[in-house]
């Protein structure tokens, strides 16, 4: 009876290892996004409830430089209009806002944020608790197995003699537990891993108003497209802490912006921004889908206006002063080619001490590299460093002899900056590469 | 004599043991609620069950339903499947042309409107 019972145990432990299935969308208990919102960048931190119904914690943070007026509301995916009157708070700058939102059921769902005039609609999914297939037959028969021997064991502490009929029980119980707990064992076994990859994204890109003028105020409205059935790509994951980073650079390397268009629809998503100078532009997304590498897709803008004196990017290496007069050097050495090549970014505060550099987009600092040419397009992450002595550093390997626009961007405590200069590196025997 | 029960009832174990799982889900859109359920999330013929509903759960006759199953992962996008009218419809089709993940989505013409609500299964 004694093994019996511990066969039981065992099985029923078993259960619990089963995986859980996937969720299309499904990031975690805990997420961060960051999106623009308006003229902000607004960023949202996730924290999904274990199961519905609960509430979903959403901190909010931004870069507003004035107070702003947020509303929020969460709704079961495919609902247009929230079911009850939004949440709303008023913001001060740097103003970090907890708000929690009830959901009340498992499935997918969408935060609807506006800030009175932009809006923005972020996916989430409450998990559902789901058995595989055949988990209820196997916990069925489990559950008869104990009871017969359960019962077997009160018969026999009553003195009596158990019955042919409970022998043949317990027999046709373990049988069944046997049979099923293999069956599922096989399929199990069997079964594939889950299929990964996508086709290829398609990015269509559209600007209200459709000519651009300098220093006007635009919206770039994106949409990402199934490269193999046509249908909106909404399985575009976080990552970085956003759906898309969007890079738009000039041909004559005189501005930079690093962006992050917010999700208005499935697969559409939106942003607002201000060409600075008359010019040939290039807009870089960055995406990645589901079960997919990161891809960057890019499209073509042209922006009139009155022309003016441009002044080229300055060499490596340079130094300059944020607005609030933190000194920034940036270097880059060695310039082999062939050998990676470690970029330096050193903030100083007036005083000489090195600045507090933060955490932005789950990362030190980011890079963006592009050759002269424009064929080459990089994104370079800031190596991990625990040291507080207000350096970042990336590690890129130049493919080729030439000129680079080197936009390095780091977090102080005053904001993003970004400093920019061009890299020259010289013509020489290609060392041998991995 | 006693008839042994076991071999009937291991034999019923088996057969329920060895049956594809089943797919039921419901999503809503502004104007109803739509639910699938697919009697076995297997290759080849099977039979899908589409009830629609107005947001209050009230039987809601659509004009037109149809299925468009998707499989995300190998770019596949097979055509529509006419599934009738009403607000209760059953038929059998070929809905899963191969294992994997897939994302059913169905098209509701009714009460002036078009709606298009999605399903994701995997077929084992």
């Amino acid at each position: 009876m004694i093994r019996r019972s511990s066969i039981v145990i065992a099985l029923l432990l078993s259960l619990g290892s089963a995986p859980a299935w996937a969720h299309v969308g499904e990031q975690g208990p805990i997420s961060t996004v960051t999106q623009q919102l308006g003229t902000r960048e607004v960023t949202i931190r996730f924290e999904l409830p274990p199961f519905a119904p609960g509430a979903v914690r959403l901190t909010i943070s931004s870069d507003a430089a004035m107070p702003w007026t947020l509303r929020a509301s969460a709704v079961p995916s495919g609902l247009s209009a929230p079911p009850a009157p939004m949440t709303q708070r008023q913001l001060r700058p740097a103003e970090v806002v907890t708000i929690d939102l009830p959901v009340d059921q498992a499935g997918r769902w969408e935060l609807l944020l506006d800030d009175g005039s932009a809006a923005a609609r972020v996916p989430f999914v409450i998990a559902a608790l789901q058995l595989a297939p055949g988990d209820a037959q196997l916990a069925g028969a489990l559950i008869a197995l104990l009871l017969t021997l359960l019962l077997g064991m009160v018969v026999a502490a009553l003195g009596r003699t158990p019955g042919e009929w409970l022998a043949r029980g317990q027999v046709a119980a373990l049988t069944a537990v046997v049979i099923i707990g293999a069956q599922q064992w096989a399929q199990r076994s069997a079964a594939p891993p889950p299929a990964g990859g996508r086709p290829h994204a398609v990015m269509t890109l559209h600007t209200a108003p459709a000519a651009l003028l300098a220093g006007q105020p635009t919206q770039l409205q994106l949409a990402f497209i199934d490269g193999a059935t046509g249908l909106m790509a909404d399985d575009i994951e976080v990552h970085h802490e956003a759906y898309v980073h969007l890079v738009i650079l000039d041909d004559a390397e005189q501005s930079f912006s690093h962006i992050h268009p917010a999700r208005t629809a499935p697969g559409r998503y939106q942003v607002a921004w201000t060409p600075p100078a008359p010019g040939d532009y290039t807009v870089y997304a960055e995406i990645v889908r589901h079960g997919g590498g990161a891809s960057v897709l890019s499209r073509r803008l042209t922006v009139v206006g009155a022309a003016r004196p441009r002044t080229p990017p300055p060499m490596l290496p340079l130094s300059s002063a944020t607005p609030a007069g933190v000194q920034i050097a940036l270097t880059a050495a060695p310039l082999d080619l062939g050998r990676p090549t470690v970029i330096t970014v050193q903030a100083r505060d007036a005083a000489g001490t090195p600045a507090a550099i933060r955490t932005w987009l789950g990362m030190a600092g980011h890079l963006v590299v592009r050759s002269a040419d424009r064929q080459i397009y990089a994104h370079v992450h800031a190596m991990p460093s625990t040291d507080a002595d207000g350096t970042v550093r990336f590690v890129y390997q130049f493919p080729g002899p030439g000129e680079y626009q080197l936009h390095a961007q780091l977090a102080l405590d005053g904001g993003v900056t970004t400093i920019s200069g061009t890299l020259a590196m010289p013509e020489g025997a290609d060392a041998p590469q991995p | 004599m006693h008839r042994n029960p076991s071999p009937w009832l291991i034999l019923a174990l088996l057969l329920v043991a060895c049956a594809a799982p089943a797919f039921n889900g419901t999503a809503a859109t502004d104007a109803l609620r739509v639910s699938l359920n697919v009697d076995r999330l297997a290759v080849g013929m099977v039979e899908v069950h589409v009830t629609v509903a107005d947001r209050d759960g009230r039987p809601l006759p659509a004009d037109a339903i149809t299925l468009m199953p998707v499989m995300p992962t190998m770019g596949h996008l097979n055509p529509e499947i006419a599934m009738g009218s009403g607000a209760d419809v059953r038929r059998s089709v070929a809905l899963f042309s191969m294992t994997g993940d897939w994302t059913v989505w169905v098209r509701v013409t009714a009460a002036g409107g078009e709606s298009l609500v999605s399903f994701d299964m995997r077929v084992p």
